[in-house]
């Protein structure tokens, strides 16, 4: 399989006035120059960002985890009365059925006297 | 006079971001800095909350009907940055424009004609197509910011924007001092993202900012609170890396000018 870069390197480029090369270029010149202490402060920052970076997105899992298990909690809650409020419903057909039967059975024996 | 376009085919790279940024950063730095939305979308101006007046002059009357550029500029809640913003009329610039001479100029000649120029930088928001607003931005400008992407699309784009660029500059006989590619919202935990990084450095090299602007959620978020990164999370990955390529442009736009011979 081909390179897509390489296959779609640039063939044609303008020429700016003024382009510094990019040995030349000041940050070139400072990156060589630089010392090991430096280059470790360099390093120890780039690992502070990479932490800061994961801790950024574990924040923002947290706040979503946190907002999920509120909304887990709620419809746990709304399931809770669902339930009771079904045991009430059951509870009170029960009881017309019962007064419905007894009507029933007081008319049947009016009709046999 | 110091301009920089900031300009890509492909949309959505951050050039507002990037002059937002830019432009905060290097007013808090003690630059006097005029931002110039050409954008129709004008998000650049709903970051900075600036609405002109209906009296006030507009881009628009500026480049078609030559009134002063500076009647048209606004102040900023920084008193170094400045803002042209986007207005209505930016629908109608592009047909406008058609039919007027030298029409590719005309953005140029405006800035060229405020006298004296307070300004040390001028940074100019295109949108990402190539209408005759574009070209005017082009052509005011001394040097080109092309903020691409870590993704194929934004390094084919590339490609064509560089052909684009070869044959105009010819064909007009203009040259920009200065082009600059600009890596941005890059994450190199992800391989796809550094095999983009080492093809640009491969064939773009002597145009690739030496700093990049790391992937950020705070861009996110400062994006739905319609604020400039560098104001809303002047700490964050992405304001901090903002800083360092304001420091290399600073390098590079100020101090690294010879004085030219009179």
């Amino acid at each position: 399989m081909k390179d897509p870069y390489e296959e779609n390197a640039p063939s044609d480029f303008p020429s700016p006035k003024e382009q510094p090369p990019i040995e030349e270029q000041p940050y070139a010149e400072e990156k060589k120059i630089i010392a090991v202490k430096e280059t470790f402060e360099a390093w120890k920052k780039e690992i502070m960002d990479k932490i800061q970076y994961m801790k950024e997105n574990l924040d923002v899992a947290n706040r979503d985890r946190e907002a999920l298990s509120q909304e887990i909690d709620r419809l746990k809650e709304e399931l809770t009365n669902s339930k009771e409020h079904a045991r009430e419903l059951e509870k009170k057909l029960d009881e017309s059925m019962e007064t419905f039967n007894n009507l029933l059975g007081e008319i049947r024996s009016a009709l046999s006297v | 006079m110091n301009s920089v376009a900031v300009f890509s085919l492909k949309g959505g790279t951050g050039k507002t971001t990037l002059v937002s940024s830019l432009g905060w950063i290097l007013a808090e730095r003690g630059h006097h800095v005029l931002m110039i939305d050409i954008d129709p979308q004008g998000h650049l101006t709903q970051l900075f909350k600036e609405k002109p007046g209906k009296s006030q002059t507009k881009l628009y009357d500026s480049l078609i009907h030559g009134h002063p550029l500076s009647e048209t500029i606004l102040p900023t809640s920084h008193p170094n940055l400045f803002l042209v913003p986007a207005t209505e009329d930016h629908f109608h610039l592009n047909t406008a424009l058609f039919s007027t001479p030298w029409k590719e100029w005309k953005l140029k000649d405006a800035l060229y004609a405020i006298d004296p120029f307070p300004y040390e930088l001028v940074l100019i928001d295109s949108g990402a197509n190539l209408s005759l607003c574009t070209y005017v931005a082009l052509f005011a400008a001394r040097i080109l910011i092309i903020p691409v992407l870590p993704d194929l699309l934004s390094y084919l784009s590339l490609k064509s924007l560089f052909a684009f660029l070869g044959k105009t500059c010819k064909y007009y006989n203009y040259s920009f001092d200065m082009i600059w590619i600009l890596m941005n919202r890059i994450n190199n935990h992800r391989p796809f993202d550094r095999e983009n990084k080492k093809a640009l450095e491969r064939f773009y090299g002597r145009f690739l900012i030496p700093e990049m602007v790391r992937e950020d959620l705070k861009f996110f978020e400062a994006a739905r609170e319609q604020v400039p990164i560098a104001i809303y999370a002047p700490q964050s990955i992405a304001a901090r890396d903002m800083r360092k390529v304001a420091n290399f442009l600073e390098k590079v736009i100020f101090q690294s000018k010879s004085p030219k011979p009179l």
